[in-house]
Parts: structure tokens; C-alpha cells; sequence
């Protein structure tokens, strides 16, 4: 790192052929620095770099020599930049390549995880394979990093997958909510669809419901009008008649005079006021002699009247007065538990008194300090004790360590034996593979003989089989195709004589059946005919001249083969399509023969060839003596031979690889039993080689595991030594920080009141006293100060209560204070009563008065009325003028009500006059109108209910018209369905690609495991043997209930325990046997392998084992480990056979 | 003399556009809205430019009405140019032919539309023009240029025809013909109709079609709209195309080759919107955008593609509040000089395994199992678009690509 970081020129040396190398360095020493170094090196600084604090950024140089596992040296030198950043010492820049045969395709990712390792990977990484339960696909990825992420890859994505569909419906699932969607849009544009039937229907529906609506309304109409005058009538009915019986009533009044109302009125109240007013004076006569008798019967006293306000004030102080008799003993008492506190402590402290006490009393900065020091004198002391305790655990620790190595015998480094040891090979192996090969041999043998024995035709035994004569596959595959060719030939000709035959059938029946329908005319006959005819006409012209005989039968002659020709003509013309079917069918039988004679030809000479190639097929098997199948047969037979064949040769391999193996095995036997001399150890040669070796194993292990153990001890012996020291050295220091605290001793215990030669307890009993003294001091101090103040205001009130009563009343002076006030204040209650009732008496007397003079008044204001009352009915006195207003008021009562009638019969009577009222009376039976309105009223209800039903049938179809004739937004519904249609098709792609993405995730994972499987757990299992220091001997495969493969691991016994059985310690180890054996099966360049802190949570135990692991792997890659303890780095230099290279920072 | 005429085919009235899985409802409505809002920018249109008549070459309609407003919508826009004074000559294209329509449209009778059971001629007399024209009986029709009537000396002679031509432009069966039959006319004007793209086929004689009036999905992008056609002496002088549509498709191919940052390819992205908004001129723009190109990203951009497709979303809604990407597709490649994979046999190279994986035929047995499954969920009639989908050609590799992305 010549600029890098906080590194200038720091050059770091891996030793070559160390199996581990550890880089040690404290915390911010710079390992996460170096890590970065590394990887900046190999693949280039990124983008931005947070190393270029100390050097500038175009200045930073990092540089690295590596090896290549072919002996090549690459060297190179990186600097920042985008391009040429590889340099020789130059700086000359480098091919961009020059890293690749090291790098092969690996990315930085991929570096910094499958060869870097921390401490929390490994941890995870163990909780990964618990996870995956054993199963081996899942278990393999978890132990490749890559695969570990590929694998929760899959798992989100089938996640997703499912929560977007699942073939199963639900309905929250965004793909079924688009379906919905979809359907619902489905719908609304199918019901958007208007047609022109619809319009049109709907129009004539709109048309009939408001004539409906209209007849109903006019029916409606006619009813009201006729309820409203039925019931009319019935309203109007009673009061005509009550206004025929006023008429009747009225003429009884027609002697009295006409006096209007008001007139009347006045008179009658007239009348009624003069005899009220008589009724008021009388009483009021009553209640003055009443009230005079009352004030005589009182007795006011005006002195003690006088003095009332100073005896309520005295009465105020009573409260006071009352709460100070309460408390005064209270306080006293609170007061003589104060001094009797406060001479306790006096007594506590050795003082006199309460008084010297308080005198003495300690300030509080000389109570802090004396606090101050007392705490720092405990603690000094017991820092003594501690060290004193912590020396004595030191020291027999350490005398007990001594007493146990003495008698422990000097173990003996068995580096020596190593190489001896790794001579002898692989037995194990060795022996495990001869069982093996020989178990295959004899199975492969028996599998041959059982295959020999099924073939048909028998070739013999299998050494016959390795020299029988056989034709050539290529000679078997030539007759094969011979053969079918032959064959094929004879099937298709002999097809074709069978279809001939059937055509050759076919057209005789057709004949045969035209031939039933009569004789076939032919046109050949037809031109026999005609020329027949004109020989006879020949004939005929010949004898002309000849007799008549003669020419009659030449002419008789001529007439018929005339008759011939016609026949013939006339049937060929009706049965033309016969005929012609007739002509065709021998045409067409005609042929089919010839092509008959052609195929039978065929067939002939193909069955010739068919015997020729028979017998070339027997003659290519007469070496053979065998008796050949058909060459399609002979053909997979000697196919199975070549097999066979080839599987005999890789078997006589086999045998010499078992004899060679076995020769070898001897060999190793004898140097084993030499070895285990050598080790102290007699072997028995009876005995087979591998359990000579496991011995021989067995005694090294045992050597080397007491060398490691020798180590450890030394180690722990350096440290036991190391702590009896620090614990002599901290009691040295805690026993003088305590004497240099005595010297302040005295002078703070002077400030408390006590001398030099008091103790930490003394001193904090003293303490504790001086603090107790504050609470009762202050408590004394304020109780005295209040017994003071109510004993002086107690002596006041009683002086100032006894002066008044000494006034006002001196009888009442007797008693304490209190009870004197109290008979003061009861006698100036009842005085004050007494005032008050005179007073009330005479000022109702005076108000009577006033009603009295007023009632006179009235009186003779309605005296001047009632006269003028009596000259205009004429009567002599006030009794007979009360029956004559009597009548008159009656009378005016009939007419008052006559008129309201009239008033209601126009109101009720729908304004009509009463005349026209009567005649509307006319012509109806009154004691029928009732039924008859009621059933009217019913039919009026009906007919409302069929009008609101019409006119909501009327307003829907309108409203339906409307809606129809603005339409159904058909667009938006087909835009909505298109819509849901492409989310439709979004959700399914979305699910498609995360569907398939998991489904190859889960394929990969299983190749993976096919491909790594077995190797990767030979490899790993030796790596978890040795981390386990042989607790475990392997790794194996067993299956579970569902037949899938699980990864366990071997106990040495044989056991196999699950991944779940194995404790979190082993599990982190299994993890990191199985990364770094995947790691070993590159074929790839090997990478340094880098653990960061990798054992910063394990105890020295596993820790240990850890290392033997990484040791063990170191031998066939680099393996590099960051740590910041030192202990890791002493158990690694402790182990006995491990070539351990340490690297400070 | 010199006058203009319109010359619009394919207006589909109502036909809905492709699903753009648009949240937003009044961005969603604009888009919905865009068919009819350029139907009356045509009318607008040949209003405002004066135009002695307007030619409508098929397609009015894209069937039969669902909806009683469809017809009437069109009844309404074409009333402003009775009103005005401008006749309209129409056939019936395959879409709207006559025995797909169960219902007439009152037309004004302004509005001419030729009949479907022989070619007819109409004439303007003050122009000296003659149209021309038959509409489509049914649905397809074969031979059919072959009825329309001869040249009319003397006049300008317009032929107003619904055809897919040849059928080299992707359409067949519908009144095919030929340049060569449409030029032994001797008309001076073929007024075509059907296909979407805008295309002048000839100019001795004029062969135009202009176009599909507003783009419905990705496949119709770029401006759309009508063609202007001045004719001057009787002579056809100039033929330009009008942009009339309502809102504007674009299917985006954004080369990524050898980009390795995702920034740099976002950036690409955003200036390709911005570019195709700007040609836009306001519109409302829906359109989709394809990463092409071999890249060192291609595994990361597939692993991304629903996060970085929101992105590129929210990309076009920082443009303008109507720019909806409506979807982004990744096509993008490895380089072909990435480094060698490892050996097969190096059990850590995940890539290798998945690849080899991705390879066995049991996966595509397995994909195939996927697609059923989910087929037989889907209504049938999306099982056409499903198969046609992009994603089952590339589905293995994608896979591949998704979980070699969520590695790196």
C-alpha cells in the first residue's frame, strides 16, 4: 500500500507455504483498510473511494505480487482512474487483462462473497442450513453464497407470484379483482346497447301510460265535485234548522225597547260595581280594629336597640375565639416534644443540655467535609481489602497450576512423524475402493451372464462371446433394408391384386345387373340393323321387275328390318344412359384386367426376390453357426452383443486395477506395522491393513493432541504468572491512597465536635446526630411564638364581652364570656322582632285608609249611571231595573247567536247563500248520504292510488326514454372494458415472468445439488472431521420420509445425526467445511480465501478446532484471517503440525 | 378558379382506445374523449378553411352503434357544416358497410352518401366536380372498383373508394385493386379509405389516403387527421396533410447500447418523452417506450422493469399532466463480449446454472404449464392477445434476466 488510506509504503509479506496466515491488528489499526486494498487491487477502484483522506485521489497506489497455482509471478500496481489504471513500476501502464488468468470471470461481488467471511456471515450462514432442515438442495445452496440469495429470491418471488394469482380463486388477489372488473364492464356494455325495437317500444309504453293517467284524473274530478256537495249538505243540515227555532224563540222579547248593546252593557255593570263596592268598606272596618289591638300588646326596649351593631361585632369574634381555645393546647404540647427532642440529642453527643446543644451546633460546610472524607476513607479501605483478596486468588491459582504441571510428563513434538505418517498414503481409501471395485466386479459378471442368457438366438457362454465370428452391423442393416423393401413390395402388390379383383368384381356385378334390365342394344347393332335393312332394300329394288310374290316378300323383308332399325333406334334412345353405362363398364373391365395380369406379374418376381434375399441373409450367419432372426431382430441382437463386448473389455481393466490395488495394499500393510514400532506401539500382522492404519492413526492423532495441549498449558502458565504480578502492584496502590488520607483527619473532626482519634463510625454516628437536631429545633422555635399570640388575644375578648353586658343588661352578666354573648345576642334578636311588627301594623292601617276613600269615589260615579238606567226602562228601583236588564240580555244573546250561524253557513257552506243552501237540499235523501259519501270517499281512494300508479309508471317510462334517448355512455363502457382487459393481461405477464423466474430459480438450485453433490460432501465432510476434532468422522446422505435427500453428519460411531440435531457451534462449522469445500471445487484459479474477526464469538475449544479447519483447507488454497486477538494468534502458533505465517499491522 | 376540398377517411366514431391502465379518471376521460374531439376538429377544420366539400372515404363508424348517441353524435357535428352551407359525400366502408348497420341516420340533405348496390356519380356544378363512389354492401368485398363509372370530360373527376389496394400495406379482402386499375380511370383525385397510416400512394393521379382520424393504440402513432387538397383551374395543385386528432400515440425505441449507469438511461428516456410531447402540440400523449441495445444493464433493467416503469411514469407526468407512459417494455441484450462464463463444472457460477436451466427442455414444458394455467383463468377472447403477448417469446429469457438482476 504505497498511497492508500492512512498506509504510505506499508508492504505486507504472506509467507508462500504457510497453511494459514493471520494478519493481526488492534481496533483501527487498518484491517478493514487492507480488505479493501485487496479488492481495489484486483478489480479496480470504484466510482468514488473513501481512502483518499490522507493522499490525493489521483495519487493513491496500491500493488500486489501474486502467484499463479502454474508457478507464474504476476505483479502489478493499481492506480484511480477510468482507464489504464493497471501500472508497472513505471507507471507504465498495463494490459487491461494481465489479472485474468488469476480473476477467470469473477466480479467483485462475487469475490467479496464466496472467499470473504465474517463473523455475522458465518453465524447466518449456520442458521441458514438450520433452516433448510437437512434438505440437500437447500442445504448446498445455503453453503454457496450466491445460491444462499438465489434461493430467497425464489422464495419472494413465488411470494408475489401467488399474491397476484393463484389458479384457485380469491378474491383479493389483484388478478381476480381485473376479472371483476372486466366482467363488470362486460355487463355494462352489453347494457348499454340500445336498439331501435327498444326506442321505439319504449315511446309507445310513455304514449299509453299518460292516457291511462289522463282518464284517471277526469274520473277524479267528477267524484270530488259530487262528494263535495253531499257532504256539504250534511254540514249545513243542522245549523238551518237551529236557525228556524231563534226565529220562534225572538218574539217572546218584542215588548222591550231597542237598546244597543253597549248601553247595555254599561248598565248591567253599573249595577254590579255599586254592590262590590259595599262588600270592600266592610271589610275593611274589620281589619282596622284587628291591627289596633295587636300594637298596644307590644314592649319596645331602645337601649338595647342602640348597642346592637357593637354586639354583633363581638359575636363575629367568636369563630376566632373558639378556634384558639382548640389549638392552644396543641401547640403547647407541640412545643415540649420539640425541647425533649432536641435534649435527646444533646444527651446523644454528651452535652448538658438542650441550651449547650444549640450553642455548639456545627456549621455546614464543616458537616459536608466531614462527610466527604468519611466516604473516602471506606472506600480507600476496602480498595485495601480487595487487592488483599485478589493477591490470594493470584497466588494459589498459580501455586496450584505449579503443583499440577510438575507431575505432568514432557509431551514430544510430533512434527517428525508428520511426514512418515502422510507416506503411507490413503489406506482407507485404498481398501474402501478394492471392496468396491471388487463388489462391481462381481456384479457387472453376473449382470453379463444374465444378459447373455436372454438373447434369442443363444451366442453361448461369455468367453464364446468374445470371439464369435458375426456379421458386420452395417452387412445386418444392409438385408434389413433389403428385407423390407421386399416385404414392403409384396404387401403393397398383393394390396393392389385384392383391390384389382374387387374393381374386376365390381364392374361384372354392374354388368350383370344392367343385363337383367333386358337385352342391351348397342350402337354396333344399330349399324348391323341399318346395313340389313339396305340389303334388303338392295334385294327389293333387284326384284322390282320380279314377280308380285316375290317383291311382296322382298318388301315384307325390307318392312321389317325396318322395323329392326326403329326398335333398335327407339331403344337406344330411351335406354341411352343404360347403354351407355353398359359400354363403359366393359371399358373399364377391359382395363382392370390388363392392369391385374400386370400386379400378378409383379408379385411373382417380388417373391422370387424375397426368396433370394433369404437365403443371402442365411449364408452371412453360416460362420456363426447360428441360426439368424429376421435382420430387423438380428440387428438390436447385435447391438446387445457390441454392448456386451465392450462391458467384458472395461472388466478385464477392472481385474488388473484389483490385482494392482491389492499388490499395493500389501506394501502399505508392512510399512503401517513398521510405523506403529516406530511409535511405541507392537502390531499384530494377522491383523488387515486398515486396522493396522486406524491404529497407526490413532497413536499420531494421540501425539499430536498432546503436543497441542502442552502449548495451550504453557500459554495459561505465562498468564498465571502475569496476574499474581498486577495484583501485587494494586495493593500496593490502594494501601497508600489510604494513608495519605489520614492526614486531614483530625482537623475535620475537630469541626464536628469531635477529636482526632475518632473512627469513620464515630464520625458518621455524629453525623447522623447533628442532622437529626435541625427538624426540632425550628419545630421549638415556632410553637413558642404562637402559644404567645393566643393567650393575649383570649384576655381581650373576655374583657370587652363583660364592659357590654356591664351596659346594656347587667343581669345577664354571669358565667364565662362566651355564655354572657350568647344571652346578649338572643335578647337583641327578639327586640329587634318586636320593632319590626309594630311597624308593619301601622303602615297597613294608613294604606287602608286610602282604599277607603277611593271605593266612595266609584260608588257615586255609578249611582249617576243606574239613574239614567231606570228612566229608560221606566222602573221605579234598582231590583226591578236587575230583571229588566236580565231579559234584554237574553235577547240579545238569540240574536248575537242567529247571526254567528249565518256566518258559519257561508264559511261551511263553501260560500254559498243560505237560500241556495236549501235548494241544494232538494231532491236528496238526507238519511241515505252518509253510506252514500262513505262509499264515494272509498272510491276517491282508489282512484288516487290507480292516478299515483300512473303517474309513476308515466314518469318511469319517461325517465327510461330520456335515459335511452341521451343513451348509455356505450364508450366509456367499451373504453372501461378495454381498460380492464390490459390490466387483465398486465397482472397475467407480471405473474408469468415472476412464475417462471422462481420455477428456474428452483431448477438451477437442484442442478446445483445434482452437479455438486457428491464430491462437495467427500470434500467437506473430511473439513468438518477435522473441525470437529474427529467428534464427527464425515458427512452423509440419508433419506427422508418424503424421499428427498438430506445432508447429515457421521459420528465417529457410525451414527448419523440431522442438521437440527447439531449444536449451533458444529453448525457454524459444517457451514464453513462446506463453503470451503465448494470453494476447493472450483476449477477456476483458487482465490485467497479471507475471514474478517471470523472467531470473535467462539471459546478457545472451538476456536482451536476452527483453525485446524482453516490449517486444513490452507493446504490447498490460500486462506488469510483477519484478527485483533491475540489469543487466536497463540492457538494457532500452538498447534503442532500447522505452518502458521503471522502478519502485524 | 380556386377552392379546397377535405378529404377524411376511418373516423371510427366511439371506438374505444387500447386499455392504458390509466389511474387518473380526468386524464383517463381526455384520452376517452379524443375520438370525438377531433371528429369536430374536422368539422372545425373544413368550416374555418372554407372548403367547397368534404369527402369521407369510409369507416364512419366502427359497427353497428351500441349507443343511439353514436349515430347522433355524428348527425349533430355534421349539422354545423349543412348549416354552413358544405356538403358531405360519404361511402360506407367494411366497418360500417351497409348490412353491418341495422339502423339510417336522418341525414340534412346536404350530406351525400353513395349507394351500395352500384357505383353512383355525384356532380357540384358550380365546381365542375364529379365524385364518384360506392359504399360496401357487406363487410368484404371483392371485386368492386371494377363497377365505377368512366371519366366525366371536362370535369374534375374524384374517386372515393374504401379499399386495402394491393394488400401489401397489411390489409386484404376488401375491394382489392391495384395502382394500375386505379389509374386506366383517368380521374384526377382517388379519395381512399382503410388504411390508418397516411400515405400518399401517387400523385399522376392523385392516390391518397389520409389516414385514420385519431390513433387508438400503439400501433397508430404520430400525428393523425384528414388531408387538405387544393385544386386550382380544375387542376389538383396541393394535397397537405391536416393534424386533427385529440390526443397522440407513441411507441418510443430508446436505444441503451453500452450504457451501464441507469441514470444515463433515464436520461435517454426523458428526452426521448420530451421530444415526442413537444411534436405532440399540447395533446394529451399516451405512449410507450422499448429499451433496445446490448447492455451491461439488460439483467438489471428486467429485474426493475415495474419499479423503473413507475419512474419513467412519473418521468412524463413532470413533462406535462396528460404524458401517460403507458407501459415500458424491456428488449434490450447482453454484450456479446461479456466475460466467459466459468467452466461448467465451477459450481459457484449461478449464472451458468440458471442459463442451463433456462435451456432444458423440461422448463419450457414447465412455462407451458404456467401459460395454460393461467389461460384457462382468462376470458377466451384475451387468449388471442395473450399468445401475441411479447412476454411468452422472451418469458425463459426474461426469467433468466430477472433472477440474474435480483443477484447482482
Amino acid at each position: 500500500m504505497e498511497r492508500y488510506g492512512l498506509f504510505a509504503d506499508r508492504v505486507l509479506t504472506f509467507q508462500p507455504g504457510a497453511a494459514l496466515h493471520i494478519v493481526r491488528g488492534a481496533n483501527e489499526a487498518g484491517k478493514t483498510t487492507v480488505l479493501s486494498a485487496v479488492g481495489d487491487l484486483l478489480f479496480g477502484f470504484g466510482a468514488r473511494t473513501a481512502y483518499d483522506f490522507r493522499h490525493e485521489s489521483r495519487q493513491l497506489r496500491i500493488g500486489g505480487t501474486f502467484r499463479h497455482s502454474d508457478g507464474r509471478v504476476i505483479t502489478a500496481r493499481r492506480r484511480k482512474g477510468t482507464k489504464n489504471t493497471l501500472i508497472d513500476a513505471a507507471d507504465q501502464p498495463l494490459a487491461d487483462d494481465l489479472l485474468s488468468p488469476l480473476l477467470g470471470g469473477l466480479s467483485r461481488e462475487a469475490f467479496s462473497r464466496e472467499f470473504g467471511l465474517t463473523a455475522e456471515a458465518l453465524r447466518k450462514g449456520g442458521d441458514e442450513l438450520l433452516n433448510a432442515g437437512g434438505r440437500l438442495a437447500e442445504t448446498l445452496a445455503a453453503s454457496s453464497a450466491g445460491m444462499t440469495a438465489l434461493s430467497q429470491i425464489k422464495e419472494r418471488l413465488r411470494t408475489e407470484a401467488d399474491d397476484l394469482f393463484t389458479s384457485r380463486r380469491s378474491p383479493g388477489k389483484p388478478f381476480y379483482i381485473a376479472s371483476d372488473r372486466r366482467d363488470a364492464a362486460d355487463k355494462a356494455l352489453r347494457e348499454a346497447v340500445v336498439t331501435r325495437d327498444a326506442l321505439r317500444q319504449l315511446e309507445a309504453e310513455v304514449r299509453e301510460a299518460h292516457e291511462r293517467l289522463e282518464s284517471l284524473n277526469k274520473d277524479h274530478a267528477d267524484s270530488v265535485r259530487r262528494l263535495a256537495l253531499w257532504q256539504r249538505t250534511l254540514r249545513v243540515r243542522s245549523k238551518l234548522a237551529r236557525l228556524d227555532g231563534l226565529e220562534a224563540e225572538l218574539k217572546a222579547f218584542a215588548d222591550l225597547p231597542a237598546v244597543p248593546e253597549p248601553t247595555l252593557a254599561q248598565w248591567r255593570a253599573a249595577l254590579e260595581a255599586d254592590a262590590a263596592v259595599s262588600r270592600d268598606i266592610a271589610a275593611l272596618d274589620t281589619a282596622d280594629a284587628a291591627d289596633a289591638k295587636a300594637i298596644s300588646e307590644l314592649a319596645i326596649d331602645d337601649a338595647l336597640l342602640a348597642e346592637g351593631e357593637a354586639i354583633d361585632a363581638l359575636r363575629e369574634r367568636l369563630g376566632a375565639v373558639r378556634k384558639a381555645v382548640d389549638d392552644l393546647p396543641r401547640r403547647r404540647q407541640a412545643r415540649e416534644v420539640a425541647e425533649a427532642a432536641l435534649t435527646d440529642a444533646a444527651h446523644r453527643l454528651g452535652l448538658a443540655s438542650a441550651h449547650v446543644l444549640l450553642e455548639r451546633l456545627p456549621t455546614d460546610p464543616a458537616l459536608a467535609q466531614a462527610r466527604d472524607l468519611i466516604e473516602k476513607h471506606k472506600r480507600a479501605a476496602q480498595a485495601v481489602a480487595d487487592a488483599d483478596a485478589r493477591y490470594a486468588r493470584a497466588r494459589q491459582e498459580h501455586d496450584e497450576f505449579e503443583a499440577r504441571e510438575g507431575a505432568r510428563i514432557a509431551a514430544v513434538d510430533p512434527d517428525g512423524l508428520r511426514a512418515r505418517f502422510d507416506a503411507l498414503g490413503d489406506i482407507p481409501a485404498q481398501v474402501d475402493r478394492l471392496h468396491r471395485d471388487s463388489a462391481a466386479l462381481a456384479v457387472e459378471t453376473e449382470s453379463l451372464t444374465a444378459q447373455i442368457a436372454t438373447l434369442d438366438p443363444s451366442p453361448g457362454t461369455l468367453d464364446a462371446v468374445r470371439s464369435l465370428p458375426l456379421p458386420d452391423a452395417a452387412v445386418i442393416e444392409m438385408h434389413a433394408r433389403v428385407f423390407e423393401r421386399v416385404e414392403n413390395d409384396i404387401q403393397r402388390l398383393g394390396d393392389a391384386l385384392a383391390a384389382a379383383d374387387g374393381d374386376i368384381a365390381a364392374i361384372e356385378a354392374e354388368l350383370e345387373r344392367l343385363a337383367h334390365a333386358g337385352a342391351m342394344v348397342t350402337r354396333a347393332g344399330l349399324l348391323g340393323a341399318r346395313r340389313e335393312r339396305d340389303a334388303r332394300f338392295d334385294g327389293l329394288r333387284a326384284a322390282l321387275d320380279a314377280e308380285r310374290s316375290t317383291r311382296e316378300a322382298r318388301f315384307a323383308e325390307v318392312v321389317r328390318a325396318s322395323h329392326a332399325v326403329d326398335e333398335i333406334t327407339d331403344r337406344l334412345l330411351t335406354d341411352a344412359e343404360r347403354a351407355a353405362g353398359h359400354e363403359n363398364a366393359q371399358h373399364r373391365l377391359a382395363t382392370s384386367r390388363r392392369e391385374r395380369d400386370a400386379i400378378a406379374a409383379d408379385l411373382t418376381k417380388a417373391r422370387m426376390q424375397a426368396a433370394e434375399a433369404d437365403a443371402a441373409w442365411l449364408q452371412s450367419w453360416k460362420a456363426s453357426n447360428l441360426s439368424p432372426r429376421r435382420p430387423a431382430e438380428m440387428l438390436r441382437w447385435r447391438a446387445r452383443i457390441d454392448d456386451i463386448r465392450n462391458r467384458l473389455d472395461k472388466l478385464d481393466g477392472q481385474k488388473a486395477a484389483i490385482a494392482a490395488l491389492s499388490a499395493s495394499l500389501d506394501a502399505g500393510k508392512t510399512a503401517v506395522a513398521a510405523f506403529l514400532e516406530s511409535v511405541g506401539r507392537v502390531a499384530d500382522p494377522a491383523l488387515p491393513p486398515i486396522v493396522l492404519f486406524r491404529e497407526a492413526k490413532a497413536r499420531f492423532d494421540e501425539l499430536q493432541q498432546a503436543w497441542a495441549d502442552a502449548k495451550a498449558r504453557a500459554v495459561e502458565r505465562r498468564r498465571l504468572a502475569r496476574d499474581v504480578t498486577e495484583a501485587v502492584s494494586a495493593r500496593e496502590g490502594a494501601q497508600t491512597a489510604l494513608s495519605s488520607l489520614q492526614k486531614d483527619w483530625p482537623a475535620a473532626m475537630a469541626g464536628i465536635g469531635l477529636g482526632g482519634e475518632a473512627t469513620p463510625a464515630q464520625a458518621e454516628a455524629a453525623l447522623a446526630v447533628w442532622h437529626s437536631v435541625a427538624v426540632p429545633k425550628a419545630s421549638h422555635e415556632r410553637e413558642g411564638r404562637s402559644v404567645e399570640t393566643i393567650e393575649a388575644d383570649l384576655q381581650a375578648f373576655d374583657r370587652d364581652v363583660f364592659a357590654m353586658a356591664g351596659r346594656v343588661a347587667p343581669t345577664l352578666a354571669q358565667g364565662n364570656a362566651q355564655e354572657v354573648l350568647a344571652r346578649l345576642v338572643a335578647a337583641l334578636e327578639t327586640m329587634r322582632s318586636a320593632a319590626a311588627s309594630c311597624r308593619r301594623l301601622r303602615e297597613a292601617a294608613a294604606r287602608r285608609g286610602q282604599e277607603r276613600r277611593a271605593l266612595e269615589a266609584r260608588r257615586a260615579a255609578d249611582a249617576v249611571t243606574l239613574a239614567s238606567a231606570r228612566r229608560a226602562l221606566d222602573v221605579a228601583d234598582d231590583a226591578l231595573l236587575s230583571g229588566a236588564i236580565e231579559r234584554l240580555t237574553l235577547r240579545h244573546r238569540l240574536e248575537t247567536e242567529g247571526a254567528g250561524l249565518r256566518r258559519d253557513l257561508i264559511e261551511i257552506g263553501d260560500g254559498h247563500d243560505e237560500a241556495a243552501l236549501r235548494r241544494e237540499q232538494g231532491g236528496l235523501d238526507l238519511d241515505r248520504l252518509p253510506g252514500d259519501i262513505e262509499r264515494e270517499q272509498a272510491r276517491q281512494r282508489q282512484l288516487l292510488k290507480d292516478i299515483a300508479d300512473a303517474s309513476a309508471l308515466h314518469q318511469q317510462k319517461r325517465g327510461e326514454l330520456d335515459a335511452l334517448l341521451k343513451g348509455r355512455d356505450a364508450g366509456a363502457a367499451a373504453a372501461e372494458r378495454a381498460e380492464a382487459n390490459a390490466e387483465l393481461l398486465s397482472v397475467a405477464e407480471r405473474w408469468l415472468l415472476r412464475a417462471a423466474a422462481w420455477r428456474l430459480a428452483a431448477q438451477a438450485i437442484e442442478r446445483h445439488r445434482a452437479k455438486a453433490q457428491d464430491p462437495l460432501i467427500a470434500g467437506a465432510g473430511l473439513l468438518f472431521a477435522k473441525a470437529t476434532a474427529d467428534a464427527f468422522c464425515g458427512l452423509g446422505i440419508d433419506y427422508g420420509d418424503d424421499d428427498q435427500p438430506e445432508l447429515k453428519a457421521r459420528r465417529t460411531g457410525g451414527e448419523l445425526v440431522p442438521v437440527a440435531g447439531l449444536s449451533e457451534g458444529t453448525r457454524d462449522q459444517l457451514f464453513l467445511a462446506l463453503r470451503l469445500a465448494l470453494l476447493e471445487r472450483r476449477t477456476a484459479e483458487s482465490m485467497p480465501f479471507i475471514g474478517d474477526d471470523l472467531l470473535t464469538s467462539f471459546d478457545e475449544e472451538r476456536t482451536l478446532a476452527t483453525l485446524r479447519l482453516l490449517a486444513m483447507a490452507g493446504q490447498k488454497q490460500q486462506i488469510i484471517l483477519f484478527t485483533h486477538h491475540r489469543h487466536v494468534v497463540e492457538l494457532a502458533r500452538s498447534m503442532p503440525d500447522a505452518a502458521i505465517d503471522v502478519i502485524d499491522l | 378558379m380556386r377552392f379546397t376540398f377535405i378529404h377524411a377517411a376511418d373516423l371510427h366514431i366511439d371506438s374505444p382506445l387500447a386499455g392504458l391502465s390509466l389511474k387518473d379518471r380526468a386524464v383517463a376521460e381526455r384520452f376517452a374523449n379524443a375520438g370525438r374531439r377531433a371528429v369536430e376538429a374536422l368539422i372545425a377544420e373544413t368550416i374555418a378553411s372554407k372548403a367547397a366539400f368534404l369527402i369521407i372515404a369510409g369507416d364512419v363508424f366502427d359497427g353497428d352503434w351500441k349507443d343511439v348517441t353514436t349515430g347522433l353524435f355524428f348527425v349533430r357535428a355534421i349539422g354545423a357544416l349543412h348549416r354552413e352551407g358544405i356538403p358531405t359525400f360519404v361511402v360506407k366502408g367494411n366497418h360500417d358497410a351497409e348490412s353491418v348497420m341495422s339502423r339510417d341516420l336522418p341525414y340534412p340533405d346536404t350530406v351525400r352518401v353513395f349507394p351500395s348496390q352500384a357505383a353512383a356519380t355525384y356532380t357540384l356544378d358550380e365546381h365542375r366536380v364529379a365524385l364518384h363512389g360506392r359504399s360496401f354492401p357487406h363487410r368484404l368485398t371483392g371485386d368492386f372498383v371494377g363497377t365505377y363509372p368512366a371519366r366525366r370530360e371536362g370535369w374534375l373527376n374524384i374517386g372515393v373508394l374504401h379499399t386495402s389496394l394491393d394488400g401489401t400495406r397489411g390489409h386484404e379482402g376488401y375491394a382489392p385493386c391495384t395502382v394500375g386499375d386505379l389509374s386506366r380511370f383517368g380521374y384526377d383525385y382517388w379519395a381512399l379509405g382503410h388504411v390508418h397510416a397516411a400515405e400518399i400512394v401517387s400523385r399522376d393521379p392523385w392516390i391518397v389516403y389520409p389516414g385514420n382520424l385519431q390513433g387508438r393504440s400503439v400501433r397508430e402513432t404520430g400525428a393523425k387527421g384528414a388531408m387538405r387538397v387544393t385544386v386550382e383551374d380544375g387542376r389538383i395543385v396541393d394535397v397537405t396533410p391536416l393534424a386533427l386528432d385529440a390526443a397522440r400515440w407513441a411507441h418510443l425505441a430508446v436505444d441503451v447500447a453500452g450504457v451501464i449507469d441507469e441514470s444515463d438511461a433515464m436520461a435517454r428516456i426523458e428526452t426521448a418523452i420530451g421530444d415526442a410531447h413537444a411534436q405532440g402540440e399540447g395533446r394529451p400523449l399516451a405512449v410507450r417506450v422499448t429499451l433496445n441495445g446490448a447492455t451491461p444493464l439488460h439483467n438489471h433493467l428486467v429485474a426493475r422493469r415495474e419499479r423503473l416503469q413507475d419512474e419513467v411514469r412519473a418521468t412524463g407526468f413532470r413533462i406535462a399532466d396528460d404524458c401517460w407512459v403507458e407501459q415500458l417494455k424491456i428488449r434490450t441484450s447482453l454484450p456479446a463480449h461479456q466475460a466467459a462464463p466459468l467452466p461448467a463444472t465451477d459450481s459457484l457460477d449461478v449464472e451458468s446454472l440458471l442459463s442451463e436451466a433456462a435451456a432444458d427442455p423440461a422448463f419450457a414444458a414447465t412455462l407451458s404449464e404456467l401459460v395454460e394455467s393461467i389461460k384457462a383463468k382468462l376470458p377466451k377472447d384475451l387468449h388471442d392477445d395473450l399468445a401475441k403477448s411479447e412476454i411468452l417469446a422472451a418469458l425463459a429469457d426474461d426469467a433468466r434476466a430477472l433472477l440474474a438482476g435480483e443477484l447482482s
